[in-house]
């Protein structure tokens, strides 16, 4: 049972890592242009 | 339109836009005035925030960047749910200036960004993310109790997944949850009621009633998860919800109609500009060609000069006016030379100020069922617990704590607090794939009453420039007839000469250098080059429909060609009228123009003769749809008085449109097919929020009788709420998807 409260101990650090990412995003206004991101795909390369 | 894609290299828009959407018009000939670009403070710095409106789908984002990247490349940043463009760019480099102007000739209205605008959305957004991953968790943390997982076993997992959950929700609660709870407060002390004081309420006590139930080892009352989950759909509701309020708080940024507009005032002390609203009576002005004249006015004596007042009374017919003639406010100067009036009256007394100050537009208003429902719940809800509550505490007390939080958890209004923002964003969409900009909240409520549509003639139901009735005439012009066509109608501003010159540019016929344009008040154009002397002359009839004007063009006194030139239907205007009186709406024509010609539309629109009433003033517009409730459409400024005393109105998004800021929306299709889908898109949401009440009404009947029973559990809760919300949120979305 001792591996589940180590699982469960990294998955707490997975969660506040992607937490720690979406803050980000947030603060980067991602969320706000996703239309424009969603369109980077089709950009050429330079 | 085309052409200027085509132009600007950008082709692939028509790749990238879907087919759903409506054409966008055609500004080719609007100037936008740029002043307020200059007061701009992060312009010297190269940072700029700017409101646009025009934004349909991806494809417009896409042209909105690439056009940046040829005006000498800026970081652009297009926020397409709040009309929101952020430049950052080299100054000196980058010419904003020239940028904006080519986005409004490609039907994009760029206008300063409100001091105040501050999007709240960004702040419901983080708490929506976090409660989302602790929500996620918490069910995840659930999952064994559900599967059988006992306080007996003795390994310590349990006591650890119970602790977990419960430092999830706390947290949840605390990040997510103070929102509403700070927001319930407020309403509850200044005695609104709000649908935030039922969530607040049903989120605190399923918080609390699990605590307690977690402490006293009552483990079939614990609903941790189901808060969680209770948050994230509250907070997703929300965060829609917000952001539809911002970009309507953002349409509704008031123009500078006449704030920016300027005039020459001939004082004692020398000519200089002053603002339109510094102008009093008794001032003596110099009208320069293409100026608009802002206050009623007389003509000096010995001035002579033609004045269109389509933008008033619908007339394309240029009036020609002498000394001691009176100029009409909102008059403007076509004739080539300035001309000197004197104010008959203040700018603030005139009709002009008065029909650019007149609007329209109401709250937000929900069907009275709906305030009802908001008004009366929470005591309802209260009552119906304290009632299962006190029944099984005479009964069977040890009941009695899992049915007073079970009541409370059931009726939480999860289901609605997510569908009802849902259904208006999306009908929001659905409005902006037609090419609608709303202005005013509450347009579709309101809507849901209007059985009329009344419809200005000029620049509403036809393009507001003439279009020629056979450009072949144009071709067969020999080279040097075109070139001087090009200098005789470029040097002018006449309604006819505009109309010429516009289809020559699209022909790519270049402005001549080596010539000469005098231009005769009310005659036409000379013009005179290298092959001799050109006249281009103008006349416009009054005739019906079809042939409103002719120019011949001669050289040496000999007839080179002519032209006729006629008004130009949107397009579809016949069919979506027609599909609007089917779906029960009358339709009325209302214009200024001559009574003959607004009858001679009617007919070809296929409209009964009583539904034109032509030569009709401003106050006779407002009289006639202050009748009942209407719907107006109008663009000039002699509909402002009847678009303010509409129920709903719109305007063309005409750039010269002083009323555009005042209407609740602003279409700018080329088509009105638009029209009778606004209906429809009303009558949706009505649908779609009648079914949500309905759908919840029933749900929570059928649950509360469970919760009252004793027989509502953890787990069936975990099952329902999800289940019933996205059944909610599917149901919304059939009904309000695009068509």
């Amino acid at each position: 049972m001792s591996i589940l409260f180590i699982l469960i101990f990294i998955g707490a650090v997975l969660v506040a890592l992607a937490l720690a990412l979406f803050v980000f995003s947030v603060r980067n206004e991602d969320f706000d242009h996703a239309l424009q991101l969603s369109l980077k795909p089709l950009e050429e390369d330079q | 339109m085309n052409r200027l894609l085509n132009e600007a290299g950008l082709e692939r828009y028509y790749q990238l836009k879907p087919q759903r959407t409506l054409p966008l018009l055609n500004y080719f000939d609007r100037r936008p005035s740029l002043e307020w670009l200059e007061q701009q403070p992060g312009l010297p710095d190269g940072h700029l925030e700017l409101a646009v409106e025009g934004i349909q789908c991806g494809a417009c984002v896409w042209a909105i960047e690439k056009v940046a990247a040829r005006h000498g490349g800026a970081r652009v940043g297009v926020n397409s749910a709040l009309g929101r463009l952020s430049l950052r760019f080299e100054p000196g480099v980058f010419q904003p200036q020239a940028y904006i102007s080519t986005l409004a000739e490609l039907g994009y209205r760029v206008r300063p960004m409100d001091a105040d605008f501050e999007d709240r959305s960004q702040g419901v957004l983080l708490r929506l993310g976090i409660c989302a991953a602790a929500s996620m968790n918490a069910m995840l943390l659930s999952l064994p109790f559900y599967l059988g997982l006992q306080h007996e076993d003795g390994s310590g997992f349990y006591t650890m997944l119970r602790g977990l959950s419960f430092g999830l929700t706390l947290f949840s609660v605390l990040f997510g949850g103070s929102y509403f709870l700070a927001r319930a407060w407020r309403n509850l002390r200044q005695g609104v009621a709000h649908f935030d004081i039922p969530i607040a309420l049903g989120m605190s006590t399923a918080f609390l009633g699990s605590t307690w139930a977690w402490m006293h080892d009552q483990g079939n009352t614990v609903y941790f998860d189901s808060v969680n989950l209770f948050l994230t759909f509250m907070l997703a509701g929300r965060f829609l919800q917000e952001r539809a309020l911002m970009a309507n708080r953002r349409s509704l940024l008031r123009g500078d109609a006449f704030e920016h507009a300027q005039v020459t005032l001939l004082a004692d002390d020398g000519p200089r500009d002053i603002p339109f609203p510094k102008v009093l009576a008794g001032d003596r002005l110099l009208l320069q060609p293409g100026s608009l004249c802002p206050a009623e006015a007389v003509m000096e004596p010995g001035q002579s000069a033609e004045f269109d007042r389509a933008a008033i009374t619908g007339e394309l017919r240029p009036a020609s006016l002498k000394g001691g003639d009176s100029v009409a406010a909102g008059a403007r100067l076509v004739s080539g030379t300035a001309a000197r009036v004197r104010c008959a009256m203040p700018f603030s007394a005139g009709l002009l100020a008065r029909l650019a100050s007149a609007s329209s537009g109401g709250e937000e208003e929900l069907p009275v069922v709906w305030r009802w429902a908001v008004r009366w719940y929470v005591g309802l809800v209260l009552l119906a617990a304290a009632g299962g509550g006190a029944y099984w505490l005479s009964h069977d007390p040890s009941k009695a704590p899992q049915v007073f939080i079970a009541t409370l958890v059931v009726t939480c209004p999860c289901g609605l607090g997510i569908a009802v923002p849902l259904a208006r964003t999306l009908a929001d969409r659905r409005l902006a794939a037609s090419g609608l900009t709303v202005r005013q909240p509450g347009l579709l409520e309101r809507l849901q009453g209007v059985k009329r549509v009344c419809l200005d003639k000029t620049g509403t139901l036809t393009f507001s420039h003439l279009e020629l009735a056979d450009p072949a005439r144009l071709k067969a012009l020999a080279p040097e007839a075109q070139r001087a066509l090009m200098g005789a109608a470029g040097s002018s501003r006449h309604p006819i000469s505009r109309s010429l010159f516009r289809e020559l540019s699209a022909r790519g016929v270049a402005f001549p250098e080596d010539g000469r344009a005098v231009e005769v008040p009310g005659e036409g154009v000379r013009w005179s080059d290298a092959h001799g002397e050109w006249f281009l002359g103008r006349s416009m009839d009054a005739g019906p429909l079809g042939v409103p004007g002719r120019a011949v063009l001669s050289h040496e006194g000999r007839t080179v060609a002519a032209f006729d030139l006629r008004e130009r239907l949107l397009e579809d205007a016949a069919a979506s009228l027609q599909a609007l009186q089917a779906q029960g709406v009358a339709v009325q024509l209302l214009s200024g123009d001559e009574p003959a010609r607004v009858r001679a539309l009617a007919q070809q629109l296929g409209l009964e003769p009583g539904a034109a009433r032509g030569g009709c003033s401003p106050d006779a517009k407002a009289a006639a749809v202050a009748e009942q409730p209407t719907l107006m459409l109008g663009d000039g400024l002699n509909d402002g008085l009847a678009l303010g005393a509409a129920r709903v109105s719109g305007t063309p998004s005409w750039e010269r449109t002083v009323v555009a800021d005042q209407a609740d929306f602003a279409f700018a299709s080329a088509s009105l097919a638009w029209l009778p889908a606004l209906f429809q898109t009303s009558r949706d949401l009505r649908g779609a929020l009648w079914g949500n009440l309905i759908f919840a009404g029933a749900y929570n009947l059928v649950l509360l009788t469970f919760a009252l029973r004793g027989a509502f559990s953890p787990v069936l809760c975990a099952l329902t709420m999800p289940a019933s919300s996205l059944v909610v949120i599917a149901l919304t979305a059939r009904r309000m998807r695009l068509a």
